[in-house]
């Protein structure tokens, strides 16, 4: 397999004012000789992916994702370490690497909002230096694929947040990218529309090979799109296994919400805990390793007819704990054999 | 293929700004009030025999030349600015299209809209204006330029609009250093409207401060277009147009280096 993005040893820090005590001497001396403080963003991450292979970039806020991000797309230079994307250096080959990749920021658009999808995918056409023959087939391709054809002469403006994170993912995709970047892909999309992006972000990928990196803060994103995750925390890398891996380790509880026709719905299972309950609606954490999901369904069942359930995983941040304190304990495997392995 | 790249975009921003054709109504009753305003006043300080060497028909038509340049200019400041408070100017970076050239170009779509809906606009009030200010209401209202000037003058008027906007896209990169650049947008419009001759021709300025505001480019963004619509002979024209060259290179250059500049210290501070 080909290596789409090389990381070793990589470090970036920035430099910012020191804060001062809230004085007003303080603010007068900062305003004549101000202290500066580093702050270390990344701190000797490795990892390779591969080409074809879609991965899972989490961590609390301030982790230094973005940083990484920003890295492997060439905006920024690193302090030091080895980087490689797509063959390229990304901060001395920032242009044709541009031509090579592609990013979707699930809060940010790339489409011109009072006017049809198509018009910003004739613009980026353009600015990919795509012929216009291979431009048609390419859109035909992703018109049909994303079930674009009644949107394609809609305002941007009109759409449905749904539908114009299709469209954004297709002029994401117009220049054929090798690796994509994917920062929240989601957000703010409903449970319908959520299920179709991640499907086409993963169906997009097995058919073109096309190498996914993404960052969420909902682990629904990287459990449906990707087969590796990576965590960092402070800048260093604290997991790197396959999905399987995180949801065996680290993924032990599941929130279960039941709405039953019982008004007082009891399951009695080891491992079950009820931590929330209204008239006909129970809400209970079940220990995966005492309990499966499935016997806690069919425990309701059998106490009543069932009219809604949702199974919810933990939130992301307790999943990170998880592994943080994992790492500071000591007890954080070595990545790479199994990296290997997988 | 890089500069069809650009027409693209300016082909696209000239396209978004005729759909979002309601933004202009603002802009089209603030014109319309400000030249009948000074078309009024004009009008009363003429009787008075206190307009000097001009007619109150060539300050109408003045006005209506360094407003429309005024008006027509998009706040690409802002954009830049927009973006890079809220980071999307990482997005636009990795793609294979440089970003101030890109903003740039989106912009100068917009201002060809605009001065297109604004000139038709202003034109056709002006003509009204000095028409209905005549003794008969007989004369056709035209400038003192006629219609070679008015059209030097509208040639112009593009030429320093889109130095215009060098210049504030050259502020919008000074918030990669400083954040807000509100403070010196404010300045540099202050400056350009008192040195540039907003509401009346450098003619009529004291001597020191016509000479302070000829060291600036601003007498070239807005006072040039509008004299030589309301008569200047053809040397003051080629000189404008030299000095519209030499700023406009003056500024690409700045807006060039600055970008480069721009860029390492996003290196540096992490955006």
């Amino acid at each position: 397999m080909t290596i789409a993005v090389e990381l070793r040893d990589l470090r970036k820090s920035f430099r910012g004012r020191a804060p001062s005590a809230p004085s007003f001497m303080a603010a007068v001396r900062g305003l004549v000789s101000a202290k500066s403080t580093e702050f270390r963003a990344v701190d000797g991450i490795s990892f390779c992916i591969e080409e074809g292979e879609r991965v899972a970039f989490i961590g609390p806020n301030g982790a230094g994702k973005s940083t990484t991000l920003k890295i492997l797309s060439g905006i920024l230079q690193p302090d030091s370490g080895h980087v490689r994307v797509l063959g390229l250096t990304p901060a001395q080959d920032r242009v044709q690497l541009g031509y090579r990749i592609g990013t979707v920021f699930g809060q940010r658009s790339q489409l011109w909002q009072h006017l049809p999808a198509n018009d910003t995918f004739r613009l980026l056409a353009s600015v990919y230096d795509l012929p216009e023959a291979l431009f048609r087939s390419r859109l035909a391709t992703l018109v049909e694929v994303f079930a674009l054809a009644p949107l394609m002469s809609q305002p941007v403006r009109k759409l449905s947040l749904g539908e114009r994170m299709r469209c954004e993912l297709a002029a994401s995709l117009l220049h054929a990218p090798r690796l994509l970047f994917l920062d929240e892909p989601t957000i703010g999309l409903d449970v319908t529309a959520k299920a179709r992006v991640r499907e086409l972000v993963r169906e997009q990928s097995e058919r073109d090979g096309t190498s996914v990196l993404l960052t969420s803060h909902d682990t629904g994103d990287s459990e449906q799109v990707c087969e590796r995750v990576i965590v960092i925390n402070h800048g260093k890398l604290l997991f790197d296994q396959s999905l399987s891996s995180l949801r065996a380790r680290f993924i032990t509880h599941k929130r279960v919400t039941l709405v039953s026709d019982r008004a007082k719905l009891v399951i009695d299972l080891p491992g079950v805990r009820v931590i929330e309950r209204e008239p006909y609606k129970t809400s209970l954490e079940v220990d995966l390793k005492l309990t499966p999901v499935a016997r806690v369904v069919e425990a309701a069942l059998a106490g009543g007819t069932l009219h809604d359930l949702s199974v919810e995983d933990p939130p992301l941040e307790r999943v990170v704990q998880a592994i943080y304190e994992s790492a500071s304990d000591g007890r954080q495997h070595e990545h790479e054999p199994e990296r290997a392995a997988s | 293929m890089t500069l069809r790249k650009y027409w693209s975009v300016v082909s696209i921003a000239i396209a978004q700004a005729r759909a979002a054709r309601a933004v202009f109504a603002g802009r089209l009753a603030f014109y319309a009030l400000l030249l009948v305003m000074y078309a009024r006043i004009w009008q009363m300080v003429g009787r008075q025999g206190s307009l000097g060497v001009f007619g109150h028909g060539d300050l109408i038509w003045y006005l209506a030349i360094t407003e429309w340049i005024a008006l027509s200019v998009p706040p690409i400041h802002t954009d830049i600015e927009a973006d890079i408070r809220s980071g999307n100017v990482a997005y636009l970076l990795p793609r294979p299209i440089s970003y101030l050239w890109l903003r740039f170009a989106e912009a100068f779509g917009t201002l060809l809209v605009r001065m297109l809906v604004l000139g038709v606009f202003g034109f056709g009030l002006s003509l009204l204006l000095t028409r209905a200010a005549t003794p008969d209401g007989s004369s056709i209202g035209l400038p003192s330029g006629g219609v070679l000037g008015l059209i030097c003058g509208a040639l112009t008027a593009v030429a320093a609009a889109t130095l215009n906007l060098i210049f504030c896209a050259l502020i919008g990169l000074s918030a990669f250093f400083i954040e807000d650049t509100s403070p010196v947008y404010w300045v540099w419009q202050k400056l350009s409207f008192v040195f540039g001759g907003l509401m009346f021709p450098l003619d009529i300025y004291p001597d020191t401060l016509r000479t302070v505001a000829n060291a600036t480019p601003f007498p070239a963004l807005l006072y040039a277009p509008g004299r030589i619509a309301i008569g200047a002979g053809a040397g003051f024209i080629g000189k404008t147009s030299l000095v519209l060259a030499a700023w406009t290179v003056f500024g690409v250059l700045c807006a060039h280096f600055a970008f480069r500049r721009a860029l390492k210290s996003l290196e540096i501070n992490g955006g």
